[in-house]
């Protein structure tokens, strides 16, 4: 490419840029099942009797920090999931179910079955799963369409 | 897209325009996925970034990993706004040469 490149140059040079950036990096599916522990925990400690609470909340807390960490390292690069234009309202969906979730496990510790912990707890793990997969779906469509 | 079109000659560069597109994507990248993927030496993607960053466009962190200091760099809302502008007005300009219209100066 030239210094003053043509538009339609310039607008190649930036789709190659992206070509494979970083849209087609697959990551392993541990990362899901961490990602859905993590986030399943973090419910379902909501509606945990004491001490059982802080200790959920902070495995769950410190598996995602964790899950963070080794994100970058292993692939250079890091986006949050309201970041994206579009994508972000699938992360606001996701963290508009887990509140739901989080309240039916406060329900069953202050006033319904004492075990809704574990079912809100399974639900969000999918729910995280499900949502984090959707997530990725809608932001590597969003690249692609960026720039085009 | 509701962002104005505006040519931005510190954008427009090669080296620049890639290193934009890249970060466009994500919040930030480390710096050696940045020169592996635009396929230049440190001190070539060291000037890009420089100029970039005196542009007020990106913002470099450093943070300690395995013994090294890593450099991190990321848009500022600056330079996404910069570069959405600049991506628009190739787009026009691009839309203005297929249809065969008079090219705008660049």
């Amino acid at each position: 490419m030239t210094q003053d490149p043509d538009p339609h140059e310039a607008l190649a040079a930036i789709r190659a840029a992206r070509a494979d950036f970083p849209a087609s990096v697959d990551y392993p599916f541990t990362y899901d099942l961490l990602y859905g522990a993590a986030c399943g925990l973090l419910v379902a400690a909501q509606g945990m009797p004491r001490p059982w609470d802080f200790v959920a909340l902070a495995l769950a807390l410190a598996g995602l920090g964790l899950m963070i960490v080794s994100w970058r390292r292993k692939f250079g690069w890091w986006v949050s999931g309201y970041s994206p234009k579009r994508a972000r309202w699938v992360a606001l969906g996701l963290g508009a179910v887990f509140l739901g979730l989080i309240g039916l496990s406060m329900y069953g510790r202050y006033g319904g079955p004492d075990w809704l912990w574990l079912v809100s707890g399974g639900v969000g793990f999918v729910a995280a799963i499900v949502g984090s997969r959707l997530w990725m779906r809608v932001w590597r469509r969003e690249l692609a369409e960026a720039g085009r | 897209m509701s962002t104005v079109p505006v040519f931005d000659p510190v954008i427009h560069a090669p080296g620049r325009l890639q290193i934009c597109a890249i970060l466009s994507g994500v919040d930030d990248a480390e710096f050696g996925l940045i020169r592996d993927r635009i396929g230049v030496s440190d001190s070539v993607l060291s000037k890009h970034l420089k100029q970039l960053e005196e542009a007020g466009y990106v913002a470099l962190t450093k943070a300690p990993f395995e013994g090294r200091q890593r450099t991190w760099i990321g848009l500022t809302g600056k330079g996404r706004r910069a570069f959405a502008a600049h991506v628009a007005e190739l787009q026009r300009l691009a839309a203005m040469t297929a249809t065969g219209a008079p090219a705008a100066a660049v």
